[in-house]
């Protein structure tokens, strides 16, 4: 049974239609990438399955039963949505967001029960929080506020993880780690993740399905070493790259060339 | 923040506002011994002069302050979050400045005290009206909802002068002295009818602080977190825009508290709603007696509009706080 299933989705903002006929059929413990150039529609999709976009035709459906369908509370005990730029105003301590994450799970008037703070030890333990758990959000970099967002995000104890652009601004060894983490979530937990990513060799190394956009259709999809072919990136990314198999991890790996590296090499080999 | 720690602030707040009630218990216009209060107080049912003004003159006036304190306070730690905006509050929103010109308009037109209240609550109720339908065209956008608000309240005080130039009524200067906020001249009817609404409207905004909390998270993260945040947000809206109509009707504007309020306790106590409301309530009612209490004193036998105190106040604590914090950190 597939975890999430999309169909013929169609979907937009206003009057401008920017996803169309979307299939798309996710099955539990997945690591999807979906990736594809500017403007392809990755982040309406990702808004329509996180369900703030409704649907203008066709639906998504989570096991089985339509989102629309589900309540806002219901939906976020079962996914946790992670998205691109996330800003806090409030000082809140690093606790008192991650404790957030249970908000799903409690009562109007449910105050916190020792299983929350459980879970929130767990994810605290897990994302190594520990160092600045009492300090305020807004006190903390950039890589230290990605892990304390995903480990809210991780208190809600999802069965899907929603990312977007989980590493955007990050530096390599933070991105690294971030999604070996996500990887070990994955693998270890079950956790089913779907994540925007615009690195197209982070995601060779993390996803093991990739979805291919372009002009808001799949363009194609399938197993990572399916999609990222060298025909595919050019076709979808109008540039010219060389896709060569990573030494070490053996996955694909895409390097990208400059028109002037390419017109050398044309002169150098006639 | 630890759970003693938020204990003890909420006991000595608690204990401040109790101090300041002592405190306006004993002073106003007239002077009477400490022995004549307490026996007033303990002997509700006899008669005198003693009786007459602490049961009719100063502790209506106590239940008014601490009301509209409290309600100022808590709509301004409201409005900050859903707008995630450390400038909101009652004023900056245009909220009071309606309710200035309902009241100014039923003053020019000769109408009796009680139908200028319910023209102030009309004011104020076409205001939020206003401001929402304004901010709702561009979906809510926290920019353009204090926007709208300031815009609003440049329209209104421009209207209330228009109205003042304009005016030959002798009732003007009681007008302008009520419109600087003013806590003396309520009918006690229209405390005992408000104050229970206030505090009703009160226990049930605390009830819902958590909500609160997620929606200071920006709207979309507190849907993802399981908020039906557009509805949550018009709600909390709704809610403290009443407040602050009933508070504008019963004691003009009074500015700052709704500003400053919640700026001291969440620089003390920390972000986190379920402590900041219960907080606000009590520093904004202490907050607003012990002012009107200067307001009474200063210049006796005359009278301060309480407005200017707290204003005053305000702006200087206001300009320490800031320059004493290490950096522009504001929220």
């Amino acid at each position: 049974m597939s975890l999430l299933k999309i169909e013929n989705l169609s979907t937009g903002y206003e009057k401008k239609s920017v996803i169309n006929e979307i299939c798309l059929e996710i099955p539990k413990g997945a690591f999807v990438g979906i990736m594809g150039p500017n403007g392809a529609g990755k982040s309406t999709l990702f808004k329509a399955i996180s369900k703030i976009l409704p649907p203008w035709s066709g639906k998504i459906l989570y096991k089985d039963s339509d989102i629309s369908g589900l309540s806002v509370k219901e939906f976020a005990k079962q996914i946790s949505t992670i998205p691109q730029f996330f800003e806090v105003p409030f000082s809140f301590t690093v606790e008192e967001f991650i404790l957030m994450g249970r908000y799903p799970h409690r009562g109007r008037l449910e105050p916190l029960k020792s299983y929350d703070f459980k879970i929130a030890e767990e994810v605290i333990a897990l994302f190594d929080i520990t160092p600045y758990r009492k300090r305020r959000v807004s006190s903390l970099s950039g890589g230290e506020l990605q892990r304390v967002v995903l480990a809210q995000g991780l208190a809600q104890e999802p069965e899907l993880l929603l990312l977007d652009e989980p590493t955007s601004h990050l530096d390599i060894g933070h991105q690294i780690r971030i999604m070996d983490l996500i990887r070990s979530l994955n693998k270890q937990k079950g956790l089913t993740v779907i994540a925007i990513l615009h690195d197209l060799n982070l995601a060779s190394y993390y996803c093991d399905t990739l979805v291919l956009l372009k002009e808001g259709k799949i363009f194609t999809s399938g197993p990572t070493e399916n999609v990222l072919t060298y025909q595919n990136i050019e076709h979808v990314y109008d540039t010219t790259v060389v896709v060569e198999k990573d030494p070490v991890s053996q996955r694909p790996h895409v390097f990208l060339v400059p028109s002037q590296a390419l017109d050398a090499s044309v002169k150098r080999e006639p | 923040m630890s759970s003693t720690k938020t204990f003890s602030a909420l006991i000595l707040l608690t204990l401040i506002l109790v101090i300041s009630i002592a405190i306006s218990l004993l002073t106003g216009g007239t002077d009477l011994s400490p022995n004549m209060i307490i026996d007033a107080i303990l002997h509700p049912d006899k008669a005198g002069f003693a009786h007459t003004i602490i049961w009719h003159i100063r502790i209506p006036r106590i239940v008014m302050a601490i009301t509209v304190g409290a309600g100022l306070a808590v709509c301004g730690t409201i409005f900050q979050a859903i707008l995630r905006n450390p400038l909101a509050e009652p004023y900056t929103l245009g909220i009071s400045g309606g309710g200035a010109l309902g009241a100014t308009i039923s003053v020019c037109l000769g109408l009796s005290n009680i139908l200028m209240v319910g023209m102030c609550f009309l004011g104020c109720c076409i205001s939020i009206f206003l401001v929402y339908l304004m901010a709702s065209a561009k979906k809510f956008s926290q920019l353009v909802l204090i926007l709208s608000g300031v815009i609003l309240s440049f329209l209104f005080s421009s209207l209330v002068m228009l109205i003042f130039s304009l005016s030959q009524s002798r009732d003007v200067y009681n007008t302008i002295m009520w419109l600087m906020g003013n806590l003396s001249s309520v009918d006690p009817m229209l405390i005992k009818i408000s104050s229970p609404i206030i505090l009703i409207v009160l226990i049930l905004l605390i009830l819902f602080s958590r909500d609160l909390n997620l929606l200071s998270l920006g709207e979309e993260k507190a849907y993802h977190l399981g908020l039906d945040a557009k509805k949550a947000k018009a709600t909390f809206f709704i809610l403290a825009s009443l407040i602050t109509g009933v508070c504008v009707a019963l004691s003009g504007i009074i500015g700052f508290v709704g500003l400053i309020i919640p700026h001291i306790v969440r620089k003390i106590l920390g972000p986190n709603h379920q402590i900041m409301l219960p907080s606000s309530v009590l520093a904004g009612a202490s907050f607003l007696l012990i002012c009107d209490t200067f307001a009474q004193t200063l210049i006796r036998p005359l009278e301060l509009p309480v407005g200017v105190i707290t204003g005053i106040i305000g702006a200087v604590f206001f300009i320490a706080l800031l320059m004493k914090s290490r950096d522009w950190e504001v929220m």
